[in-house]
């Protein structure tokens, strides 16, 4: 915040040459400006704006927090403490004759990326990329297989892409994890490359991992019984007969993010016994315990499902690793199905992160999760 | 016998220097088998010592059983199941003696304290006991299919130790600590371990002690549960080899340590590090390379 502060002091000097101020300010410097746990956002690109806000997707902040005008300038400033360890994901709202016009901040590289853009990112000092994203050239990288399956609930076929690790070998079966949103996972949170780097340090058990996704996404991930038996009819068997998959429901697994992980949750429950374990990240559980909902005709079936699962849990024969994000407005509907996981499930874990919902969350709980419904070998290697 | 115990040979390999010194010159046997499926990527071993290397695939060997001795691997496989519940339950005894131990010494710090020591004997008594089980899973193993009698097993084992007494010395590599150990006992290596020169690194020279214990703190959750794998070769008695001990077990935390050791005792516990050499006992590697783990959680560097 300081050197903001100084800049704004020199502005303030009279018959001072502000613009040459402000550029040689922004020169060579990443904004946020982050010390410790506190960032001070900055923009400024030459044009004037009537305001600036910060858009961000921290839910318990006011979601729209508008910049302060350095005097006399066209340079806006935002401080702001951050938890520890925290990821903010944003985007810049400048305003101009009443329309507003959104921007991801032009002096700031750090960008995550998701189906709908990118946004830029504003970490905490505090905050760490995990080494095992970064992977090294060492580690070497398991295959990627298309496939297709005639689905009989979906009375159509389907792509799939199951990830094969590094060193599978012939006569050996291996755990399955079935992903939603597959392609996303792939791309926006580089699953591959982190199932190769946590396989070859031993810490997840080497596993095929198959990759799907959605025609309808939506509707089919909220709490859809055709989804259900989709992957369990459809898709399992069709893997057991072309892959070679350990037996049994303790080594078959699905998971997902947000409504994937409704998608999750509600394929175990409906079909009890053969995905023993779920990994459910940012669920989107929203359950009412008064009244409607206002999320849409589209929550309906997954407020029907958490409200009865709620009502009347009924034995989850899985255990359960659940993250969510402590910015996220699901936070409440994911502290509060925990409880009932721990009584209802094999077992159940539960994660929360200074974090969104956003892929990168999900991406750095993977090893939390992964390590702890299929764990490696890592006890057993001393090279 | 001659035997040269090693740290990790990685990032910086000691094996060539002490071979060199050792005016070891013939053909060196190898035992990679706890690479697993990367057994025969033994090249960089290759380039790093001017002797010739032979490979003697245990891995490789164990695989051409299960196609060709079903029956027999079959029941070495029931065994090995039967092993893993014995260890199912032997961990539920040991996070339960463990976290006694460590509550009675975080709360009152007094290692003199009877209920420490006494949780601490449930402790050795609990590790007794699976290792006394786990044993006799193996002899009942060893009467009953007679592994040894199998006529591909025999010869399997006939053509190791003839490769092996063609060779100046044997070298045993880490890796996959539970592969290897039973890669080795189930060719039977015990018997002619000691008849040339021997050099063992990380999880070969953990292999070489009475009982080898696993161990981590550094996993997603933490600290892990110590645990014994299974009973090693016991070529080096009253010694327990912790390689990687740096990067596994958080060494500050004296708490974890003290009870580790005590639980151990009276075996002497040294990690070890890349550059760490014991010469037939005596320390001849890089200073801090090894160090001894103390009763009160504290280190001594071997060859300060």
């Amino acid at each position: 915040m300081q050197p903001v502060l100084d800049l704004i002091a020199a502005c303030e000097r009279p018959r001072v040459q502000r613009g040459p101020l402000i550029e040689a300010f922004v020169k060579d410097r990443v904004f946020p400006l982050v010390t410790d746990d506190h960032a001070t956002f900055f923009f400024w690109d030459g044009e004037p704006y009537d305001s600036v806000f910060l858009q961000h997707w921290v839910f318990g902040l006011p979601s729209r927090i508008e910049l302060l005008r350095i005097p006399n300038t066209n340079a806006f400033y935002l401080p702001l403490d951050l938890p520890k360890r925290a990821r903010v994901e944003y985007k810049f709202e400048l305003m101009r004759a009443g329309k507003g016009r959104w921007t991801a901040d032009p002096r700031n590289p750090r960008r995550a990326y998701d189906p709908f853009g990118s946004n830029s990112v504003c970490p905490a000092s505090s905050y760490e990329e995990p080494e095992w994203v970064k992977g090294t050239p060492d580690i070497r990288r398991g295959e990627l297989v298309q496939g297709r399956v005639h689905s009989k609930a979906w009375e159509e076929e389907r792509p799939y892409q199951m990830y094969v690790p590094y060193g599978a070998r012939a006569g050996k079966r291996y755990p399955l994890l079935i992903v939603h949103d597959g392609a996303d996972f792939l791309h926006f949170a580089q699953m591959r490359e982190c199932l190769d780097a946590l396989i070859a340090h031993h810490e997840v058990a080497p596993m095929l991992v198959c990759f799907t996704d959605g025609a309808r996404r939506n509707w089919e991930y909220a709490a859809n019984p055709q989804q259900a038996d989709f992957l369990a009819l459809d898709l399992l068997p069709h893997l057991r007969q072309n892959f070679p998959i350990l037996e049994g429901p303790e080594f078959h697994g699905i998971m997902g993010a947000s409504f994937g992980a409704v998608s999750s949750l509600f394929a175990a429950t409906r079909h009890p016994g053969v995905w023993g374990n779920l990994l459910l990240q940012s669920g989107s559980f929203a359950f009412t315990d008064i009244g409607d909902h206002e999320r849409g005709a589209l929550w309906d079936p997954i407020v029907e499902f958490v409200n009865n699962l709620r009502a009347d849990p009924p034995r989850i024969e899985s255990r359960i690793y659940q993250s969510c994000g402590t910015f996220e407005s699901l936070i409440y509907y994911n502290r509060s199905l925990f409880p009932v996981f721990q009584r209802v499930a094999d077992d159940a874990r539960f994660t929360e992160a200074p974090d969104g919902h956003n892929w990168i969350n999900w991406r750095d709980r993977l090893r939390e999760g992964l390590t702890w419904l299929f764990p490696g070998p890592l006890w057993m290697y001393y090279e | 016998m001659s035997l040269t115990i090693l740290g990790p040979e990685r990032p910086e390999g000691a094996l060539p220097g002490v071979l060199q010194k050792h005016g070891v010159t013939g053909p060196l046997a190898l035992v990679s088998a706890g690479w697993r499926y990367d057994e025969a990527r033994d090249e960089p071993l290759r380039t790093a010592v001017p002797n010739e290397v032979r490979n003697l695939r245990l891995y490789d060997r164990f695989r051409i059983l299960e196609r060709e001795a079903p029956d027999l691997i079959s029941r070495y496989t029931a065994k090995q199941d039967a092993l893993r519940r014995v260890k199912h339950r032997y961990r539920m005894r040991v996070q339960a003696g463990l976290a006694s131990a460590t509550a009675l010494h975080a709360e009152y710090k007094d290692v003199s304290c009877r209920w420490f020591l006494q949780s601490i004997r449930h402790l050795q008594e609990t590790d007794e006991l699976f290792l006394a089980e786990a044993r006799a899973l193996h002899d009942r193993f060893e009467s009953e299919a007679q592994p040894g009698q199998h006529p591909l097993v025999r010869r399997a084992r006939e053509t190791v130790r003839e490769e092996l007494a063609g060779c100046a010395a044997l070298l045993i590599a880490g890796g996959h600590i539970g592969v290897l150990r039973n890669r080795c006992f189930f060719f039977d290596l015990g018997p002619v371990l000691n008849h040339q020169p021997l050099y063992a690194w990380s999880a070969g020279a953990m292999l070489l002690t009475e009982r080898v214990l696993l161990y981590h703190d550094r996993t997603a959750y933490g600290p892990g549960t110590a645990e014994f794998l299974d009973h090693g070769f016991g070529l080096l008695r009253n010694t327990v080899f912790l390689p990687h001990a740096r990067e596994r077990l958080d060494l500050d935390n004296t708490l974890n340590l003290t009870v580790l050791v005590h639980r151990l005792a009276p075996r002497r516990v040294i990690g070890l590090e890349n550059g760490a050499v014991y010469d037939n006992g005596a320390y001849t590697g890089a200073p801090g390379a090894a160090f001894a783990l103390h009763l009160d959680g504290s280190t001594h560097a071997a060859g300060a």
